[in-house]
């Protein structure tokens, strides 16, 4: 297989597209980070128009910058990856050389493996060469670096991990159809999808663990405001209802869809690690988490807290000091309602790591028994 | 089959089922070393189904396909199935030079000497997506050729050439054969330059090897077939025979059948003499298609 590895790899280099890629992995992170530093510097006002301001970005936003930017390749490079897989596989197709390769005594195995381990080899190449290029971009556009004391180079690796999974897809469904054009349309169709499907799966991240914790813990709340006279039971009721475990998770029967998918496979990723996108800088709302506070995220989708008081007459009678208090810091100790990236890092690159191994066993039991003519 | 007693490749009821389909029954034929051998048959008849098996392109069904060599060792199985296997946007030497890296070969000058032995030698930095088909078919060769294969499978190489490409790469081949003692297996449509280029034939039909015989043992076999017309056969068939002509009588035609060569002007004296009169003569020589026909039934539309 090493022969196939060294003919795969002279290929790639000679290959007019992979420098398209590494051009592309290149020039556009250091062109966003410049972008940014435009935008965010812009300011307005009646009297004097447009003008440039000196940023003074907040620590935790300037570490949410580092991120996006370097990290953006996971939404910028698949549709550029999945081209050039297809069109670099596909000719192999469509000149022969596949054929040429068994016939030549080649094993299918050693063939789908080295293809497997040379496009795989040159996406990590990709993804290195974007990150190191919006890491430079940062820097030559004023911004600087935050790297997190280095915690954030693990979030780069599992990055890369799940982009990995992508890969070898493209490869896999470049491999097993032989005419062009079906795993071209495929793997871009996937590549345009993953975004938006990685975000919508995102939002399905709570555990329902959490959910019950937060749901006991907000009943207690409930029981003790009717204890106080602050609500009735029929409010209560009608409350816990409304806003019942299913809606806090996401739109009912959505969760019970989108939940296992988001447990079982890495496409949460860009929900939770927040690969937003331009705006959540551009607004100024980035902020770099250090954990997953799931308390919080159903607090906010929880329109119960804010429903509990119309009983209660505001404009009459203060609310006394007496008044229970339903806050996040009651979750603080409770474990099942925290998700530190330390072991989200090691849950994404255990799930991406079974999925390359699941797509890509499934492409090589397809590849060896394939008609290759 | 073959002179030397050993052989180059051997398949034993080599059989290929696509659902109901069977593309290939039971086929068996041994192919000897040293050996041209070309496989005959209709379209559809399994001729490419079988080229693909043993270049290992498919698994058979069923049956067993042995080698007379390492078959597994990286480049004894040179093949050009249907179409050369080249790269198109790049040169006849960078071809070579992916051939080789592929094969784990040492980048030598034997590069230029494998395509100045397939006529390529003066192609320089010319794609070759760019050459004649024929210039294609001397580079897939040229490309099976790397690393010395002990057998080259050639399926159709002729196939769409113009009249000098089919010269150009017949003698390629012979010269690759007696040359480079490269067994090679063979199969193509136009039966009249495989019966220049064969030293042996495999005659397929229905997916199975109706016969095998050696160009030597066909030539034998075929020969001069003359029809006789004559209201007395009974008469002219003593005649025939008494001049080494082995002769029969189809009472469904009416016609004397006599094969062999023969002195037309001695025959029609003697015939004279015995009183035979002799209506009509037609002659027909039997080549490979003739033979093919005869032996499969039907037209040939190989």
């Amino acid at each position: 297989m090493s022969k196939l590895i060294k003919f795969e790899f002279k290929r790639i280099f000679q290959s007019v597209f992979f420098w398209i890629v590494t051009a592309f992995s290149v020039v556009w992170p250091i062109l966003t980070a410049l972008v940014y530093r435009v935008i965010l510097s812009l300011t307005f006002d009646f009297d004097n128009g447009m003008s440039f301001e000196d940023l003074n970005l907040p620590q935790s936003m300037l570490t949410a910058l580092t991120w996006l930017i370097a990290a953006s390749f996971i939404t910028e490079l698949p549709k550029l990856v999945a081209l050039f897989t297809c069109l670099h596989i596909g000719r192999d197709y469509t000149d022969g050389i596949i054929r040429n390769k068994i016939t030549a005594g080649h094993s299918r195995g050693s063939i789908y493996f080295s293809y497997m381990i040379t496009q795989l080899c040159a996406s990590v190449f990709f993804c290195v060469v974007y990150i190191c290029c919006g890491l430079l971009g940062l820097v030559i556009s004023g911004f600087g670096v935050d790297l997190n004391g280095g915690e954030i180079f693990g979030r780069f690796a599992v990055s890369i991990i799940v982009f990995l999974v992508m890969t070898v897809l493209f490869v896999v469904l470049s491999l097993i159809f032989r005419r062009r054009a079906a795993p071209i349309i495929f793997c871009i169709l996937i590549a345009l999808m993953s975004n938006g499907v990685s975000a919508v799966i995102g939002l399905y991240n709570t555990s329902p663990k959490a959910a019950d914790i937060y749901l006991e813990q907000r009943h207690s709340y409930f029981v003790e405001m009717i204890k106080e006279g602050y609500t009735d039971k029929d409010t209560v009721k009608l409350l816990e209802k409304e806003y019942r475990k299913s809606k806090l998770l996401g739109m009912g029967f959505g969760w019970q869809i989108f939940y296992p998918v988001y447990a079982i496979t890495p496409l949460g990723y860009e929900g939770d690690y927040q690969i937003g996108g331009f705006t959540t800088i551009s607004i100024a709302s980035g902020d770099y988490k250090q954990e997953i506070d799931y308390a919080s995220d159903l607090m906010q989708k929880d329109g119960s807290l804010n429903d509990i008081y119309p009983i209660y007459d505001w404009y009459l009678d203060e609310p006394s000091g007496d008044m229970p208090v339903f806050s996040l810091e009651q979750f603080d100790d409770e474990p099942a309602m925290h998700m530190s990236y330390s072991k989200l890092n090691w849950i994404y690159t255990g799930k991406s790591l079974v999925w390359i191994a699941v797509i890509g066993a499934w492409g090589f039991t397809v590849f060896r028994k394939k008609n290759l003519f | 089959m073959s002179e030397t007693g050993g052989y180059i490749l051997k398949a034993t009821d080599v059989s290929k089922e696509y659902g109901k389909f069977k593309a290939l029954d039971s086929m068996s034929f041994t192919v000897p070393k040293g050996s041209i051998y070309g496989l005959v048959g209709r379209n559809g008849a399994g001729k490419t189904t079988m080229m693909r098996i043993i270049s290992g392109l498919q698994k058979p069904t069923g049956g067993t396909v042995e080698y007379g060599f390492d078959n597994k060792k990286l480049g004894n199985v040179g093949a050009l199935v249907e179409l050369p296997s080249i790269y198109s946007n790049k040169t006849a030497r960078e071809n070579l030079v992916f051939q080789y890296i592929n094969l784990g070969l040492k980048i030598d000058d034997s590069i230029e000497k494998n395509l100045e032995f397939v006529g390529l030698g003066d192609t320089g930095k010319k794609k070759a997506g760019r050459f004649s088909l024929g210039m294609r078919q001397r580079l897939g060769i040229a490309m099976a050729m790397c690393g010395d294969p002990e057998v080259l499978i050639l399926d159709e190489p002729i196939n769409g050439l113009d009249p000098q490409g089919i010269i150009q790469i017949r003698d390629l081949l012979i010269h690759l054969n007696k040359e480079k003692g490269i067994t090679i297996i063979i199969s193509s449509h136009i039966l009249s330059e495989l019966s220049k280029l064969a030293t042996d034939f495999a005659f397929v039909e229905k997916g199975k090897v109706v016969k095998e015989i050696r160009a030597i043992e066909l030539e034998e076999a075929g020969g001069l077939l003359t029809e006789f017309y004559t209201g007395t056969p009974e008469r002219l068939i003593p005649v025939l025979q008494s001049r080494g002509l082995s002769a029969r009588y189809d009472s469904g035609t009416g016609i004397v059948y006599a094969k062999g060569y023969y002195n037309l002007t001695s025959i029609v004296m003697a015939a004279n003499e015995a009183g035979v009169n002799i209506a009509r003569v037609a002659t027909r020589e039997t080549d490979l298609e003739t033979y093919f026909v005869n032996l499969v039934g039907g037209e040939s539309n190989v």
